[in-house]
């Protein structure tokens, strides 16, 4: 490393730390030695495959001339079977798909409109009925002849271990949550108040006034730290734009969470009342570092938050193969 | 031999026929072609774009198709007229609008590849008759009484500024109550678990209309027993226009609250400008689509 780019560390890390990459925030009551031993989390052999069969809920055929939105056809899934019930969420992937003319319509099947990656969630305690878009089939088709893809599954109920429930949220604003659950997936959440936002843009704003600074004292500029130098200033621009971005993004009754999960464990967010009853979201917003669970009224003082964690056993996939799926 | 005058007396011919031509110069065509085709029948449906082109498309203020018939070219009717069907509600219109105007029909066969259909496109010129524009002065002065006008009554449309309490409590008399919702709904087929959900579109939809008006709020009751108003606006009283970042209308049929939300308190000579769809001012061209690709 030359001295131009040392003289840029110091910068980088600080926005490092601020980015929640580089320092780990501390878990309170756990020492650095304990969050050490369970961070080293044991291989965990996958559950066996759960018990879904995967049929066609309705079918969807959109023709259009127009170019935006373009043509295309979305199959519907239904889960039945023992486990359907207990599927949170699924998604599909089609690996293939012909209609009866011989034209594949898989082709175009990687594009997912849906959010959170095609992931569609169980509702009113009806399993999840995850859709799939793929190709436009030829006008004179009548069917598709074949069918067939991979149905994954979040069952979280088969693993104690993927729902970590944390109470009282609310009263937990701006301190990291202790949790050796969380800690062995190498997750750290915390809460954060709208002042506790204030004062994270304020560090963000500050870390781009000293980099500013810095630039302005250092002239002429060597060619060989001036790219170091574009890159923390960038970042550090880029950091302002995400709070500047979380501020406009924010609604009054909405739980902002701060979040480092490297190993990008986290499945989901779900808050619920002291009864355990569900509190209505209308999604979560991912930004950088940051979470935003939107809800429609105030989250109550004695709410939990239930952070669902991919683990080995709280995943399965069924793979399925359905022929003569009839056109509309 | 000519006479020296035939020639101005053509020019004048000319001169005045112009406006007419023009009118009438409106080109109809198809445009995207939309085929919606669903397993379990909702959102399923065939929707042509109204393409139109030609000199006098500027004047066009706004429009409305009557279709007389719709088939595909294997036999299946697109489109029938219900008994006591009336035409739809005009609806704005300017060259540059994305996307266009169109005409909805039920779905096709499968096996067909073309289809046609035929009626008329009914064209709003204002520009036509000056008595499209009614301007009403300082109506804010006269609240939660109809504006008394010959030219809305020979419409058969009434038109009331509402106070604010008048206009929360027509909201709360016109809100439709979950038995009417239930009933409603049963009668088209819907299950138990559509019903609570349509329940609770409609509460939030009212939640989402229900607003309180502000003091920067016009409210209006509109009765419009043929669908004559073509739109409601406000000027100042030295005619300049004033600006409303957005307004809502609630209500369907012939009754109307309509909440126009200014970007300031409306000054109290403040004039209200209805435009009304006249006889003179609507210009019917024909609608003609002949073997148009099906997607």
């Amino acid at each position: 490393m030359n001295a131009g780019s040392w003289r840029a560390a110091p910068v980088l890390v600080l926005i490092a730390c601020a980015l929640g990459t580089a320092s780990p925030m501390p878990v309170a009551g756990q020492s650095k030695k304990s969050a050490k031993k369970v961070s080293a989390s044991a291989p965990v052999a996958p559950a066996a495959p759960p018990k879904i069969q995967v049929t066609v809920d309705s079918v969807f055929d959109r023709r259009t001339t127009s170019d935006f939105p373009g043509p295309e056809l979305a199959i519907t899934f239904k889960l039945e079977g023992e486990d359907a019930a207990a599927v949170l969420s699924a998604r599909a992937n089609v690996a293939r798909a012909v209609d009866d003319t011989g034209k594949d319509l898989a082709d175009a099947s990687g594009k997912r409109t849906m959010q959170g990656e095609g992931w569609q969630q169980a509702r009113e305690k009806e399993p999840p009925t995850p859709r799939v878009i793929l190709g436009s089939p030829t006008r004179k088709a009548r069917s598709l002849t074949s069918v067939e893809g991979v149905l994954e599954t979040y069952l979280p109920t088969r693993d104690p271990a993927a729902t970590v429930r944390i109470d009282r949220v609310m009263s937990r604003k701006d301190k990291p949550f202790a949790s050796a659950a969380l800690a062995s997936q190498r997750v750290r959440i915390q809460v954060l108040s709208k002042a506790g936002l204030e004062k994270e843009k304020a560090r963000a704003e500050a870390a781009k006034k000293a980099e500013a600074a810095k630039k302005k004292k250092k002239s002429p500029k060597k060619s060989d730290s001036l790219g170091m130098e574009v890159l923390a200033e960038g970042m550090a621009d880029a950091l302002v734009g995400v709070f500047e971005r979380l501020f406009s993004n924010v609604g009054e009754n909405d739980l902002i969470l701060k979040v480092d999960d490297p190993g990008k464990k986290i499945f989901s967010f779900d808050l619920a009342g002291p009864d355990g009853a569900a509190i209505q979201s209308y999604g979560t917003t991912e930004l950088e570092g940051y979470r935003i669970v939107r809800v429609f009224e105030p989250i109550p003082e004695n709410a939990s938050l239930h952070v669902c964690l991919k683990t080995a056993r709280s995943f399965g996939e069924v793979p399925f193969s359905l022929s003569n799926v009839k056109l509309p | 031999m000519s006479s020296p005058g035939r020639p101005l007396l053509c020019v004048s011919i000319l001169l005045l026929a112009i406006p007419l031509f023009a009118a009438e110069d409106v080109k109809v065509a198809a445009g995207a072609v939309e085929d919606q085709r669903s397993s379990d029948g909702r959102m399923s449906g065939l929707s042509i774009e109204i393409k139109l082109a030609g000199g006098a498309l500027a004047d066009v203020k706004a429009l409305r198709a009557r279709l007389k018939s719709a088939k595909d070219d294997v036999g299946t009717v697109l489109y029938k007229a219900a008994k006591g069907d009336k035409p739809k509600d005009f609806e704005e219109f300017s060259p540059d609008r994305r996307p266009g105007p169109r005409i909805n029909l039920s779905s096709p066969s499968r096996d067909a590849s073309t289809v046609e259909a035929s009626g008329e496109v009914d064209l709003f010129i204002p520009s036509r008759d000056p008595n499209t524009k009614q301007r009403f002065e300082k109506f804010l002065g006269r609240l939660d009484k109809p504006i008394s006008s010959s030219a809305l009554k020979s419409a058969k449309v009434e038109i009331t500024p509402l106070s604010a309490a008048a206009y929360k409590a027509r909201q709360q008399q016109n809100k439709p109550t979950k038995e009417q919702i239930t009933a409603e709904a049963k009668k088209q087929g819907a299950t138990d678990a559509e019903i609570k959900q349509a329940i609770a579109l409609v509460e939030a939809f009212s939640a989402l209309g229900g607003e309180e008006p502000s003091e920067n709020s016009v409210l209006i009751e509109t009765k419009d027993l043929d669908g004559k108003i073509i739109s409601i606006d406000l000027v100042a009283a030295d005619g300049s226009e004033l600006k409303a970042p957005s307004r809502g209308t609630s209500g369907g049929g012939e009754d109307k609250l309509v909440k126009i939300d200014l970007s300031e308190k409306p000054p109290p000579d403040a004039a209200l400008v209805v435009t009304l769809r006249t006889a003179k001012s609507v210009v019917s061209v024909p609608l003609n689509f002949k073997e148009v690709a099906l997607p």
